[in-house]
């Protein structure tokens, strides 16, 4: 018995060879993730899971839009999504198109990235780009990005290779090589993509956009109301440990070094209803997250972004009647925040890029 | 472990090769070990129930040998019996039965305040206990000798492919199989990749495709029009079928790989013309085991028709009792019973065969009638299966014939539309598979020989799917918690 093979075994009596049937099978299988990976732009309309629904969803708004290159480009999460861009703008004297806002549930900084990267003209002409700050956009977190499905079907090699979790970074780059994870669908979603595939781009955005509008049931359950601040267990979501994820560290970096020109990155901690505050304050383990999130924030912002750090929001005007849960605005408290960021934008506008952080 | 899990890929990576290069009595040895750990990745303070099970049914099996009295035999039959229900009734039923009993206290008027434990149930708990105790019970009937290698004893109980969720071996099959040296060819190892393909295709394909659809529909059934819970009930017939049916068909590919044959656990059950053929092809072991150590045990056919009818309902109230606690389950079984019991009224006297594929156009249609009647009697015991209370059943079976809803009304969501045209993919891929093979022999139910190229776009087709085509929601097997 030979130690070398494990086919010289009493139990095995020969090697296994692959049949005809099996070999066609196979050779077949290659065919198709071959015609599949040269027609993936076609594909990208076709989402994974919600999360990467949500994404797409966005984009396809984008891509549908008249204006595709707005002043200002409004990146942010759930919380910046009732922000309504048009009213915005009339604020600032501008033309309704020149303030876009594609801000999405759970965005985070590589989700931003992925957004300017897919789409560079967004941010072409672009004086300000404004994200507001979550920690959980920070850190690595069970909710959204490392390697999740958006992630998977869409990163670069550097991001898959930067993912913290071993397994998780092991599963980005086997993806890569053969999308065996991101490159599944459910048997609605091909339907639907299977329908589009002859589509050009336009037209196969148009079709997303409007399949997206009558799909909204989908997102149900993705962005529920917050519950009551109880403790750090309730808001683990929004302030999780600080573990730094490496691949929105990085996303924050390129952000930064890849603005156009005359271009400034608006970072802004947004106000918080006053339990959540408390909270941020008094439990140790969310005011360890909180202090570790503004501390990398403020320095690795610094060469060109502009922090707006809104701490103390009672001096500002705002009270817990402006927020419908604990950290997103009624439609009072959204105007209020316009108003206060309004002057700074317009102000930026005329000035590009102030070296600064600021802390109201 | 599960066998949807990349765990489990990188499990029998390792597991095989070393295994192909031990000696037999190694070989019994790794397996053990092997499937001790398999079953220790869930839960690895549970493998103390696993070695308890084995070690009191290696003793009493040896003591029930080894004495001549009946008495002996007897008594340590019972100990054996004692100890497995007794583990079984504790972790599956204790609160079942605490929380059953104080609801009849408080029916009378009383305050009951019973202790309810928190208590994990352990997974395939039932399905090795009732495999234990075959052993036994065949030893004390005489028909199997008690071994007297423990390690293949535990082995036989531990065994990772069928663990957990069968199927239910007896001695007879799988120790006889332990004892001797297995060999493996090219044959059994190429059908071995086709019903672990299948058991894939079934389970992570079609069943984990359906089983949001299941889940919605089984929530909020009050909410939904007819249409909706129609395609729901006829989701979660095909979920089950292809969820356990692919479990029993991995277990057995993987099996097969190390040279070891399990029974086969389903054989197209939905082309069943009647209930009792219906028990024939579904969940086979455990319909076999409860056939021959209980409903012969209560005295089968042999005390007169009434008795008969009586046991077969008995039989199947404890089946069902056997898959959970909960009255559900219990309804879910009588409802069974019943049938089984009318069904043999109807037919005294007749004997009951499987049924060939017609060969005329009349014998066809009246053959696809008494498929759909059967298919549709059992969906209604469905109900009660996937329910997770009575009052959820009856709103249920209510919703499905309510003429308050209009049929449409609830239905045409994008939740229902969706599921509509996954069940119609599924279900025609499904029906296709089983139809095939009854039609290519409906007594072994094998798929017809065809051309190596047909076979080659069949498994394309499968592992195609399984390539790109992925459920709303990863899913445990369904009788993992059984």
């Amino acid at each position: 018995m030979r130690l070398s093979s494990i086919f010289s075994s009493d139990t095995l009596l020969e090697r296994p060879r692959i049949t005809r049937a099996g070999a066609l099978a196979l050779g077949l299988c290659l065919m198709v993730r071959i015609l599949v990976a040269f027609n993936k732009d076609r594909l990208a309309t076709l989402p994974a899971d919600t999360a990467h629904y949500l994404y797409m969803g966005n984009e396809a708004r984008y891509r549908v839009a008249e204006q595709r290159s707005p002043k200002i480009l409004v990146l942010g999460t759930s919380r910046l999504a009732a922000l309504n861009a048009g009213a915005f703008a009339g604020m600032l004297g501008w033309e309704p198109g020149e303030v876009g806002n594609y801000s999405m549930i759970g965005n985070t900084f590589w989700r931003s990235r992925l957004f300017l990267r897919r789409n560079p003209e967004a941010w072409s002409e672009a004086r300000v780009v404004w994200l507001d700050l979550v920690p959980y956009q920070l850190y690595v977190c069970p909710t959204f990005t490392e390697a999740d499905d958006v992630f998977l079907a869409m990163s670069t090699w550097r991001e898959r290779g930067s993912v913290r979790d071993p397994g998780k970074r092991w599963l980005a780059l086997a993806d890569g090589f053969y999308p065996a994870w991101s490159g599944r669908h459910t048997v609605d979603a091909w339907s639907v993509g299977v329908q589009q595939l002859f589509l050009s781009e336009p037209e196969r955005y148009h079709s997303f956009h409007e399949a997206v509008q009558d799909r909204h049931l989908r997102f149900r359950g993705l962005g529920p109301p917050l519950r009551p601040v109880a403790g750090w267990e309730s808001v683990r979501g929004y302030v999780p440990d600080p573990v730094m994820s490496r691949v929105e560290a990085n996303a924050l970096a390129e952000l930064i070094s890849g603005l156009p020109a005359n271009c400034t990155l608006l970072l802004t901690w947004l106000p918080v209803r006053s339990d959540f505050a408390e909270m941020l304050d008094k439990d140790p383990r969310a005011r360890d997250g909180y202090r570790h999130f503004k501390e990398n924030i403020l320095r690795m912002a610094r060469p060109r972004a502009l922090v707006v750090w809104f701490e103390d929001q009672a001096s500002l005007g705002f009270a817990d009647e402006d927020f419908t849960d604990p950290v997103h605005f009624t439609e009072t408290g959204m105007a209020k925040l316009c108003q206060s960021l309004a002057p700074l934008i317009a102000g930026v506008c005329e000035e590009p890029a102030p070296l600064l952080s600021r802390v109201k | 472990m599960l066998f949807n899990s990349f765990v489990f890929v990188f499990f029998l990576a390792i597991v095989l090769p070393v295994y192909y290069r031990l000696s037999h009595a190694w070989q019994n040895r790794f397996l053990v070990v092997a499937s001790y750990v398999f079953y220790g990745w869930w839960d690895w303070r549970f493998l103390s129930l696993l070695a308890v099970s084995t070690a009191v049914d290696y003793v009493a099996a040896q003591a029930i040998e080894a004495t001549r009295s009946v008495a002996r035999k007897r008594l340590w039959l019972f100990s054996s019996l004692v100890a497995n229900l007794g583990i079984l009734g504790f972790f599956k039923y204790f609160n079942f039965f605490v929380d059953s009993f104080s609801r009849v206290l408080v029916s009378l008027g009383l305050n009951p305040n019973p202790p309810v434990l928190s208590i994990v149930l352990p997974v395939g708990i039932s399905f090795y206990t009732f495999q234990t105790m075959a052993y036994t019970i065949d030893v004390y009937r005489g028909q199997q000798h008690a071994t007297r290698n423990l390690v293949n004893f535990a082995l036989y109980v531990s065994y990772f492919p069928q663990l957990v969720a069968g199927p239910i071996e007896r001695a007879s099959r799988l120790l006889t199989q332990i004892e001797r040296p297995r060999r493996v060819g090219q044959d059994q190892i190429a059908s071995a990749a086709q019903l672990i393909l299948w058991g894939y295709v079934k389970k992570v394909a079609i069943a984990d495709g359906l089983a949001s659809y299941v889940d919605i529909a089984f929530q909020k059934p009050m909410e939904l029009g007819a249409g909706a819970l129609w395609i729901g009930l006829y989701a979660f017939a095909i979920q089950i079928y292809c969820d356990f049916s692919g479990y029993s068909d991995i277990a057995r590919g993987v099996s097969r790989l190390m040279g070891v044959e399990l029974m086969e656990n389903f054989r197209q059950p939905y082309v069943s013309a009647n209930i009792t053929e219906f028990w024939r092809r579904w969940h086979i072991s455990l319909s076999t085991w409860l056939r021959d150590y209980l409903y012969i045990s209560l005295g089968g056919n042999r005390k007169g028709p009434m008795a008969q009818y009586q046991n077969l309902i008995v039989t199947m109230l404890l089946g069902g009792l056997w898959h959970g606690a909960n009255w559900t389950f219990v309804a879910w079984g009588g409802l069974h019973g019943l049938y089984l019991a009318l069904h043999k009224l109807i037919t005294r006297g007749r004997k009951i065969s499987e049924t060939p594929p017609p060969n005329t156009l009349r014998s066809w249609s009246v053959q696809i009638v008494k498929m759909l009647v059967t298919f549709h009697l059992v969906c209604v015991t469905w109900v009660l299966f996937r329910s997770p209370n009575m009052e959820t059943a009856y709103l249920y079976l209510g919703g499905l014939i309510s003429p308050l809803f209009p049929f449409f009304e609830r239905t045409t969501t994008p939740e229902f539309i969706g599921a509509f045209w996954t069940l119609l993919f599924y279900g025609a891929f499904a029906i296709m598979l089983d139809l095939g093979c009854w039609l290519g022999n409906h007594e072994t139910c094998t798929p017809p020989r065809m051309r190596w190229w047909v076979r080659g776009a069949a498994y394309a087709t499968g592992l195609l799917i399984l390539s790109f085509v992925r459920a709303p929601s990863g899913e445990a097997f369904i009788y993992f918690q059984f």
